[in-house]
This record gives C-alpha cells, sequence and structure tokens, in this order.
C-alpha cells in the first residue's frame, strides 16, 4: 500500500458522495497510510434488480395537463395557425424506461374531435406538429392508436413539438377544446 | 361598378369556457411494467368573420363597361370589366350554424352623364353562377341578392348587360352600386 | 441437564462460527431492488450489512477495514457503475461509495482487544439502468496496521 495507498486515499476524498460522513477523517494525514497486512477477507454478493418501468411526460413538470391553444384571426384557407401553450412551449417531451434500452413506442389517441360544447365539431385531422429532438413531425391522424415516436434510446431534453392548425375548415364561431391521450408503452 | 371589398372582421371571440370535468389531471405520469399514459389539451379559437369580395381582390375598384353601338331595342349589351370577366363574386362567412349572411345592393343612385341625364340601375342585369342568384338591379337601396345560412364560402361569378331598351342622350354615363354583407 | 444446554449454546453461536473469526460479515449477499424516484432517477432499497472484527485475535496497533469490487456487477455485457453503490455507517466506519478499481477504506480502529461491531446501510442510485438485473462481488478486508 504505502505510496501508492495515499495517492488514492486523496483522490478518493473528491469521491466521497454527499451522504458520507467523516471525509476528514480520511483527508488528514494518519497511520493508516502505514503499510497494512491482510488478515482475513470475506466475500459480499451483490444483486442490483430492476424492475421494468416507464416514464412519460409530455408538457411542463407538474400535475395540470398542458393545453395548446390557436386563436383564428383570417379566414379559412389563410395558412396554418401557430399554437401557443400554457406551459413551455414548443411541448416538451420525456420518455425512459428501466431497462434503459429497452424498446419503448409512443401512440397518440386524437380519435374524439374538438368540440365548442354544442355539438360542433373540429377533427384533430387539423392539427399537426413540428418534432424535435428525436420526435418525427406528423399530423394527428384520428385514430385511437397513431404511432407518434418509436426508439431504444429516451426522449430527453430538446425532444418537443410544436403545434399548428390547418385552418381549412369551416365551423361555426366559438371555443373548441379537445384533449389528446399519448400512451408509452413496451412491447 | 363598385366592387365593395366587404371584409368585416369582427374580434369577438365567443367565449365559452369549456371545462372537462376529466379525472386524470396529471400530464406526467409512470407506472411500473404497464403502459403509461399521459394527456395535452388542445384549444381552438374561431371568431366571426365576413368576407365579401365582388370584382378583384384589392383596393381597386373594377369598372363595367357597356358600349352601346346599335339603336335601343335591338338586344342587351354585354358590360366588360377593367378587371376579371366574368366579375367574381365572394361570399366567406365564419359564422353560427343558424345564423344568416345576406347579401344586399344599393343601386339607389342612377347613372348619370353629368349634365342631368340618368339611366336607371333597372336596365342593368346579370346572370350569375351558382350559389348566387341572376337578377335585375332595382334601383332600391338595400334589395337583397342572396341569403346563406351557416359557415362557409360560396364563389361565383356575375356576367352584367345592359338592357338598351330605352332612348337617352348621347353620352357616358356613370355609377356606383355599393354592396353589403351582413349577419344580424 | 448440561448435555441439553451444550446444543442450545451452539446454535446461538453458529452465525460466529466456532473458532472464532477476526473478520465476520453479516449476511454474504445482498440484494439491491431499483425503484423510479424523479423522472429518470432510481433509488433502491437498503441493504443491510453487519461487520463485526474481533480485535483480541489481532496483532500491532490498528485494524483496518475495506471493501474492493472483485467482480463488476454486470449483465450480459452491461455494467452497473460501482460509483451508484454507497453505504452509510457510524464511526468508526465512515459513509462512503464504491470505486470500480481501488480499494475503498470502510472504517479503522485501535486494536485494543475489543470487538468491533458496525453496520453499512447500503444503497443503490443513479440514472435508469441498462438491464434487469446485475451480479457482482465486493471483497471485505481486514488488515493490520503496525
Amino acid at each position: 500500500m504505502g505510496e501508492s495507498a495515499r495517492i488514492s486515499i486523496l483522490a478518493r476524498c473528491r469521491h466521497v458522495p454527499a451522504l458520507g460522513l467523516l471525509m476528514g477523517l480520511f483527508c488528514l494525514p494518519m497511520d493508516l497510510y502505514a503499510q497494512g497486512r491482510v488478515v482475513a477477507q470475506e466475500p459480499l454478493d451483490i444483486v442490483i434488480m430492476a424492475a421494468s418501468h416507464l416514464s412519460l411526460r409530455i408538457g411542463t413538470t407538474g400535475g395540470t395537463i398542458d393545453r395548446v391553444s390557436f386563436t383564428v384571426a383570417q379566414l379559412p384557407g389563410s395558412g396554418a395557425v401557430a399554437g401557443v401553450s400554457s406551459g413551455a412551449y414548443p411541448v416538451p417531451v420525456r420518455a425512459s424506461s428501466t431497462p434503459s434500452g429497452a424498446t419503448k413506442v409512443l401512440t397518440a389517441d386524437s380519435s374524439t374531435p374538438l368540440n365548442d360544447g354544442f355539438g360542433h365539431t373540429i377533427p384533430f385531422t387539423q392539427i399537426s406538429w413540428t418534432g424535435a429532438g428525436g420526435v418525427p413531425s406528423g399530423t394527428f391522424t384520428g385514430s385511437s392508436n397513431q404511432q407518434i415516436w418509436t426508439g431504444t434510446a429516451s426522449l430527453g431534453s430538446g425532444a418537443t413539438m410544436s403545434f399548428f392548425y390547418a385552418n381549412t375548415v369551416y365551423v361555426p364561431p366559438g371555443t373548441y377544446s379537445g384533449r389528446v391521450t399519448y400512451t408509452l408503452s413496451s412491447p | 361598378m363598385r366592387r365593395m371589398h366587404g371584409t368585416l372582421v369582427f374580434s369577438l371571440c365567443l367565449a365559452l369556457l369549456f371545462c372537462y370535468a376529466s379525472a386524470a389531471r396529471a400530464e406526467s405520469s409512470s407506472s411500473s411494467g404497464t403502459p403509461t399514459v399521459a394527456h395535452l389539451d388542445f384549444r381552438i379559437t374561431i371568431p366571426t368573420i365576413l368576407y365579401l369580395q365582388v370584382g378583384t381582390s384589392g383596393a381597386t375598384l373594377d369598372l363595367v363597361t357597356f358600349t352601346v353601338a346599335n339603336l335601343p331595342g335591338t338586344g342587351p349589351v354585354a358590360g366588360t370589366s377593367s378587371g376579371a370577366n366574368p366579375v367574381p363574386v365572394r361570399v366567406a362567412a365564419l359564422v353560427g350554424a343558424a345564423a344568416t349572411a345576406t347579401l344586399r345592393a344599393d343601386s339607389s343612385t342612377a347613372l348619370t352623364d353629368g349634365a342631368s341625364h340618368n339611366i336607371p340601375f333597372n336596365q342593368i342585369s346579370w346572370t350569375a353562377t351558382a350559389p348566387f342568384t341572376s337578377n335585375t338591379f332595382s334601383g332600391a337601396a338595400n334589395q337583397q341578392l342572396d341569403q346563406f345560412t351557416g359557415p362557409g364560402d360560396h364563389q361565383g361569378t356575375y356576367s352584367f348587360s345592359y338592357a338598351n331598351a330605352n332612348y337617352y342622350p348621347t353620352g357616358t354615363y356613370n355609377g356606383a352600386v355599393t354592396y353589403t354583407l351582413s349577419s344580424p | 441437564m448440561m448435555r441439553w444446554i451444550l446444543p442450545i449454546l451452539c446454535v446461538c453461536l453458529l452465525p460466529f462460527a466456532a473458532d472464532a473469526k477476526q473478520l465476520e460479515v453479516f449476511p454474504n449477499a445482498l440484494t439491491l431492488e431499483l425503484k423510479p424516484v424523479d423522472f429518470d432517477q432510481v433509488e433502491s432499497t437498503p441493504g443491510f450489512l453487519q461487520i463485526r472484527i474481533d480485535t483480541k485475535l489481532l496483532r500491532g496497533s490498528r485494524w483496518r477495514v475495506s471493501l474492493e469490487l472483485a467482480l463488476p456487477l454486470t449483465s450480459a455485457g452491461r455494467t452497473f457503475r460501482a460509483e451508484s453503490l454507497s453505504w452509510t455507517a457510524q464511526p468508526p466506519f465512515v459513509s462512503r461509495n464504491l470505486l470500480p478499481n481501488q480499494r475503498v477504506i470502510v472504517g479503522e480502529g485501535p486494536i485494543d482487544g475489543r470487538t468491533v461491531e458496525g453496520r453499512l446501510v447500503w444503497r443503490a442510485g443513479g440514472g435508469a439502468p441498462s438491464a434487469a438485473m446485475f451480479r457482482g462481488r465486493v471483497m471485505v478486508i481486514l488488515e493490520e496496521l503496525p
């Protein structure tokens, strides 16, 4: 041990985790730098188990559901309207799994059209998005399980969606609301 | 001919607060082993918009000209516009499903030669393509031409003709019609 | 009567074998279960390790216990970072984390004839692991210092 032990112990001082106590014990010069004689060794087998797990987040952290809004100012056919969000925008998407390399599939259910509460509807096929950070761009199909993304890596910071309303349909004026349900699964 | 680009934009957003009564409030969720779910809400606000176009779009007014070459009684004379021919007409409305959008014309001021000779507008008629109606100007201030119900975009054309049924002093007679689109 | 006492005594002393050992470690295997904590972070259930040193059986002035990763925590080519394994302890043992290529000192004290006992509470943490189960081995090493 001797000299090499001293260097390695000093290096280890910087490795002591926040949980660690008595860091100072090994940062002070002490007899322990002296050479020791191994008199006994016991094995300790370690098993680390990780149950399968999926994590998904669409939007900002917190308990509320983000809302993407479009305010139409022109006649249908004048061009797409860009969305804004009640939360972070573009909308962040985070998806991860345990084990980290498992195949993950993100699908969306946009089968319930937006409606104004008076029986008038706008189909979700009018809404599309530009994806970033690994999320492909697309348009809602109105199906209950449209594949949005699949991969073995995770979607981390930088994975986002920016939404657009096509504004190509003539509908009665009003406020139309709808909800998309995203599902992350590991087949 | 006066083309009125009657674009009346009411930025009155019928504020219907549509509150979803939903059990699942969390936008982020994680679960073990089973598929994991998160939601995203969307809201689209559609205002009331009325749009009217008679003639070419833009600020310039189109001029429909009838050049009479024969004696009255020999048949109508077709008009030619300084803009697109036939004259384009468009009524677009974002209005309630049961709301009406009414197209009217004010042809109450007769065409005049500037020397107190007039030709009333009832000498001018038009052939329209569907969904617009062919008719003759009545000379009224608020002659209803067409009425549409509910949201929609209606496009067609007008082809004008001058009856040339009466004798008027020689000259150039000018006049203008104001078209109005309104929804109560 | 003595006949009945003797077997009972032997059974009681069994965990710490009849021929007294300088170093005892119990249990000799730990299983830590990772649970998700926040997005993309995991934390495990605790594992409790008892260490006992009988300094009567030691020569020299001080004893020292260290840990060394003998078999890395692996699973079909994937490795669990040694640094993500840590423990908390009370004096004369210290709270540390494991390192992959170095012996880590866990505790030390005087050889004064006393029996020293301590408990290390092990935990694993870090980012989402790359496999469902990792196995490895740590050696608990007792040294005498002159």
